[in-house]
This record gives C-alpha cells, sequence and structure tokens, in this order.
C-alpha cells in the first residue's frame, strides 16, 4: 500500500447534480495517470477534489488519500499541510490562477516563506532556482514579470515551477495544455516527460484529447459521465478498448490521422448524458452500438480482469496472443 | 445576383488577396500575403496564435481594411464604402470558433438565424421560412424557433451558427476553428456536416485551424502562416506528406504520437525564453529555425514554386523526398 494517491469511491455533488458518481483510482509513484473524458465528464471536479479545491457548493464523498492521509474529512487547516506540499495543482488558465499584481518571484517566493520559513530574500532566490528547474532561460529576468507579461506557454511553466517548489510527491494537472499552441504544448510535453524522471514525481493528468494521453500515460482512467467507465495502461487501453467509449475515442483519434482526404469522419451519435437527471442503465447506452436490453435497465458495475477494470455489460475482450482471426 | 460581378470560370479563384498587408498600430499582423480560394475548393488555413489568420479572416469578411494590397471576389476588388461591401458580404457566410461567445444568449434562435436575412433587406416571413429551411440542412429540423441558445449543447450551438452563416446561400463560407472548442466525439460530428454541406450547397471553403491533421482531413489546399506571412502553401495531402518550410515540419512533430509505443516528445524541451518585439529584417522564423543561416537574417525569402507545385518562403527548404531518398 504505497500508493501516492488513492480514490476511492469518490461522489462529488452539487446539489442534486452528481458530476462523479463512484470514482476508484490509484496512482503509484512516478505514475502519470490520464484521467480523459468530455465535457461534463466529471474530470475537472475529481482533480478538483483530489487538492479539495471545489468550489462551497460541492459535496464529497468517499476517501482520497495522498501519501496515505485521507483530505476529505480534513479542517481548512489541516489542508494548509497538503496543498502544495503533499499535491501541487497546475490549471488549463494560468491567468486566472496566478496573482496578477505580484511578480513571479513573489507569487512563488510566497510558498517558501509560508511553508519553509524561509525570509522573504532566500524564498526569491528558492522562486529562481524553482524557475530554473523547469528550464527557463533566463530565469532572474523571469523572476521580476508580472503575470500578463508572459507569453501562454511561460505562464504555463511558472505554474509548473510553483506546483514543484515544495516538492510536492503528486502533482496535479488540469488540461494544463489545452488553451496552448501545438509547439508550445508540445514543448510542455516534453518537460513534464523529463521532469518525471529527473523527480519521480506521480502525476494525475486531467485531458480530453487521446494524443496527449498517448504521449505521456503509463496508465488511463477514462470518464464517461461521471464515472470511470475504464482503466488500465496505456498499452492495455490503446491496444485494446473494452469499453465502447473509449474504442470510440480511439477511432476519432485514428481516422484523424489516417482518414481519407475529404471521407467522412468517424461520428459517436448524440450527446452525453446531462448529469442532473437521473440515469437508468448504462449511462452511454443510448450511443452505444453494443447495446441490448440489460444495458437499458441495470447499470453496469465495474468488473477487473487482467489488471483493466471496466464498467459495461459487452466489454470487448482481448484476443489472446497467439490466437488468430 | 448582381450583374456587375464577372462569372469565374470552374476551378477559377472566387476569393483572392493580393500583396495583402495589414497594420495594428506599430505591429504588422499580416505581411503580403497572397491567396486563392478556388471554387469549390477547400483552403485550409494553418498557423499558431501570432501567425495572422484571424486577421486574414476578419479581411476576407471585410472586418479589417488591408493597409495595402488588394482583397476581390469573383475577381471584383473590394469597394471601399459600406453600402456597397454588402453586395460581398452577403457571398461569405461565416462560422466563429466558440458557439457560446457567438450566438446572443438573448435572442431566439429563429431571430439569430434569420438575422442576416433582415439585415439584407428580406421581409419578415421569408426570412422565417428561410431560417426553418437552413435549420433543417445543419440537422436541426423541428427545432422551435422561438428556442434560446441556452438549451443546445456546444455541437448544437455550433449548428445554429452555422445555420446562421448559411442563410444568404453563400458561395464561400469561412470557418474560424469552428470545433476548436468542441468535444472530439462531436467535432466529428460538425465536420461531417460542413462536408456534407460543401458538396450539396456548391460551397468553397477556407477553414482554419492550428490543427494539421484536421486540416490534411478536410482541405484541398493548404496554407501554413507564420508571423502574419505565408511560409507554405500547396496541395494539402503533399505539404503534410513531406513539409518542406522547416516551420511547417516542426508543427507536424509537435503533434503527439498516437500510440503509447510510439511517442514522439521525449528528450529535453528546448529551453523557454521570453521573446521581445524584436524587429525583424529577415526570416520570422529564422530565431527559432534549425537550419538558420546567415541569409536569413537579413533577407525574407520570397515563396517560389518547387518540383511539387507546392510554394516554400525558405531559403534552406527540407529536401524532396525522392532527393532524401536517392542518398
Amino acid at each position: 500500500m504505497s500508493a501516492v494517491l488513492s480514490i476511492e469511491d469518490v461522489w462529488v455533488r452539487y446539489g442534486d447534480l452528481a458530476a462523479v458518481r463512484s470514482a476508484n483510482l490509484e496512482v503509484q509513484p512516478g505514475q502519470v495517470a490520464a484521467l480523459i473524458g468530455e465535457t461534463g465528464c466529471g474530470k475537472s471536479s475529481l482533480a478538483l477534489a483530489t487538492a479539495r479545491l471545489l468550489p462551497a457548493n460541492a459535496r464529497i464523498t468517499g476517501r482520497i488519500a495522498i501519501d496515505g492521509q485521507d483530505i476529505v474529512p480534513m479542517s481548512r487547516e489541516e489542508l494548509q499541510t497538503v496543498r502544495g506540499i503533499k499535491v501541487g495543482f497546475v490549471t488549463q488558465d494560468a491567468m486566472a490562477a496566478l496573482n496578477p499584481v505580484l511578480p513571479v518571484r513573489r507569487q512563488i517566493g510566497e510558498m517558501f516563506e509560508a511553508h519553509r520559513g524561509r525570509n522573504r530574500h532566500d524564498a526569491e532566490e528558492l522562486a529562481v532556482e524553482a524557475l530554473r528547474s523547469v528550464q527557463i532561460h533566463d530565469p532572474e529576468g523571469v523572476a521580476r514579470l508580472y503575470p500578463h507579461q508572459l507569453s501562454g506557454g511561460m505562464r504555463q511553466r511558472v505554474m509548473i515551477a510553483m506546483a514543484l517548489a515544495l516538492s510536492p510527491p503528486l502533482i496535479v494537472a488540469d488540461e494544463p495544455t489545452t488553451a496552448l499552441d501545438v509547439s508550445t504544448q508540445a514543448e510542455i510535453l516534453r518537460l513534464v516527460a523529463a521532469l518525471r524522471h529527473e523527480l519521480g514525481t506521480s502525476i494525475l493528468w486531467i485531458t480530453h484529447d487521446m494524443g496527449v494521453v498517448a504521449e505521456l500515460a503509463d496508465i488511463v482512467a477514462v470518464m464517461y459521465a461521471g464515472r470511470i467507465v475504464e482503466q488500465g495502461t496505456a498499452e492495455q487501453v490503446f491496444d485494446a478498448p473494452r469499453h465502447p467509449y473509449t474504442e470510440a475515442l480511439l477511432r476519432t483519434l485514428r481516422d484523424l490521422r489516417g482518414g481519407e482526404r475529404g471521407g467522412h469522419m468517424y461520428q459517436v451519435p448524440g450527446q452525453p448524458p446531462s448529469l442532473d437527471s437521473a440515469i437508468t442503465g448504462c449511462p452511454f447506452h443510448p450511443r452505444c452500438e453494443r447495446a441490448s436490453q440489460v444495458c437499458t435497465d441495470i447499470d453496469p458495475r465495474p468488473e477487473v480482469s487482467d489488471g483493466v477494470r471496466v464498467a459495461c455489460h459487452h466489454p470487448k475482450l482481448p484476443v489472446p496472443e497467439g490466437a488468430s482471426g | 445576383m448582381s450583374g456587375s460581378i464577372e462569372a469565374v470560370e470552374p476551378g477559377g479563384s472566387i476569393l483572392s488577396f493580393r500583396s495583402v498587408t495589414k497594420w495594428f498600430g506599430r505591429r504588422v499582423a499580416v505581411e503580403d500575403v497572397d491567396l486563392d480560394l478556388l471554387e469549390g475548393r477547400t483552403l485550409g488555413i494553418v498557423g499558431e496564435s501570432g501567425s495572422g489568420k484571424t486577421t486574414s479572416v476578419r479581411l476576407a469578411l471585410a472586418l479589417e481594411r488591408p493597409t495595402s494590397g488588394t482583397i476581390a471576389f469573383r475577381g471584383r476588388v473590394y469597394p471601399r464604402t459600406r453600402r456597397r461591401l454588402s453586395d460581398i458580404r452577403r457571398q461569405i457566410g461565416f462560422v466563429f470558433q466558440d458557439p457560446y461567445d457567438s450566438l446572443d444568449a438573448r435572442m431566439m434562435i429563429g431571430d439569430i438565424v434569420s438575422q442576416p436575412l433582415r439585415i439584407h433587406g428580406v421581409r419578415r416571413a421569408d426570412a422565417k421560412r428561410r431560417a426553418k429551411q437552413v435549420l433543417e440542412a445543419v440537422g436541426l429540423p423541428d427545432v422551435p424557433l422561438d428556442n434560446y441558445p441556452a438549451s443546445f449543447s456546444g455541437g448544437g450551438r455550433q449548428r445554429i451558427a452555422i445555420a446562421r452563416a448559411l442563410s444568404l446561400d453563400p458561395e464561400v463560407l469561412l470557418c474560424d476553428e469552428p470545433t476548436a472548442s468542441l468535444d472530439v466525439s462531436v467535432q466529428a460530428q460538425i465536420v461531417n456536416l460542413l462536408l456534407e454541406l460543401k458538396v450539396s450547397r456548391r460551397l468553397s471553403v477556407i477553414f482554419v485551424s492550428h490543427d494539421l491533421d484536421l486540416i490534411r482531413r478536410i482541405a484541398d489546399d493548404v496554407m501554413v502562416m507564420y508571423q502574419g506571412r505565408v511560409v507554405e502553401t500547396g496541395d494539402a495531402d503533399t505539404v503534410h506528406a513531406h513539409p518542406r518550410h522547416p516551420y511547417t515540419a516542426a508543427l507536424l512533430s509537435a503533434v503527439p504520437g498516437g500510440h503509447p509505443r510510439q511517442r514522439k516528445l521525449a528528450g529535453q524541451p528546448p529551453p523557454a525564453t521570453v521573446h521581445e518585439g524584436e524587429d525583424r529584417i529577415g526570416c520570422s522564423f529564422a530565431p527559432r529555425c534549425p537550419r538558420v543561416q546567415e541569409a536569413c537574417r537579413s533577407t525574407v525569402p520570397p515563396l517560389i514554386t518547387n518540383e511539387e507545385g507546392v510554394r516554400v518562403a525558405c531559403f534552406f527548404p527540407l529536401e524532396s523526398p525522392e532527393v532524401a531518398d536517392a542518398r
């Protein structure tokens, strides 16, 4: 039992709306876990829950243990010993997350003052080191700048530097590259790949992009309508997706990359269900080509085989090695 | 249709830019751009932030006026008066990136879709009938015209935006990243709709995107822009299969691989540097270019047509596959 992050039967509710419905996920030391899903599937709520950053009207139940400590029942004071120290957070919108009136060296420096008891001068020097560690050229110069003076990619690096400043064992990154250009995204992905090897930090990476998952993840959790519908190693999931929704996401990616010019793209009909109404049966059944009566009636429970956890009445099991056809 | 518009032979240029430059204050957003949208084809414009792709769209829509150069629709140069522009504007429908921003939340669907018709003087009853027709064409046959955008998802909203763009039955459809803010499963639905409409309504399409894969999938021709200039343009498959400009190559290599066993983005990233607003004399890609030489820093490379019919603005382009194979 040495998981850095252990999520057990977690629900996140906003009033009557259940955004996350019984999520289970474990991230081991040094692992990158990708949580993939589309708008409204609950992935951001789950990400925010792992740092207890949800808005005040949200209710969390279940267990979220970071380094063995359950953060769900923690008071505001207790959380001060977790945020930044046990878990660093990187958001999509760095501009909103950074304080616009503080130069970069103060934003990062404050963490060393508050948590490491450093004086202001030392803290700001440590901030420069933090910037250097995310391979910012001229960290002294950047430390003096304000957030609005930085490009999108640079702001994201500053956020990563802040998240890593106190060397937490876990980083939660909520779509950190979604708003960036392709080449800036590539730089950030390269940076994260390099940092995880250097530092051995575990990462929970939230995304809607299967390409990013392919590039970065050791394990993948696919979310749909508040549930994790499939979970396994990246290779297992990409080689043999078992849940029809995972299969659909991968087909979309492959069609985009390899499909014929001008030809119809593979599409999943319909829309995801809205989460403010009760869902009967499997939430994917109205869009699913494998759906049968049992799917309309009964919500499938997640089952584990060969280390893959899948919630589907008709999972596609991989063809055993050596078998033909 | 106005009689003053010259007929263009099939395959001719419907919308063209000639040496178009646009300055905003002391910053040049688009510089010396030539563009041809050929009849019945889809032209993809690819670029990252600051590439000038959005300004190019706004120029084509006559929402901005070029500082120098000319823009023409079917050979007719854009007039300088607002009133006379309206003939051209009704021939160009447009769809923006974010269907949450681009639809007025306080307007009913019927009014949103018929607004362009009303502006162009169509009577209310006729406009309403047209609105129903285009909504049907975009896959929303039974939608009540008195609904508000709030009752639609992102994909539904983008269908409404497309219906509005088509309400005047334009010849050209201009799309600025129309699927970028949509979920992948919805993106395919919208792309398929655009592919169908292009054929059924005989549209010529400009599709702006930062996604070279998507452009390759749907566009006939591609134009790659970097910092306001066209760096490479030609047949979309050819450019995608063997990019010649180092920037196009860099863009393609920045796309994540498709499988955990085919990772492309390992290795150390280049250090991030703060870009000053440097005055550029030579090639704008020179500061980032792995193939840079002295000439690149002093002279802007012109677009030159290569043996594959692709135009490339680079003094030291990547080799053609034949030359590379011969080694």
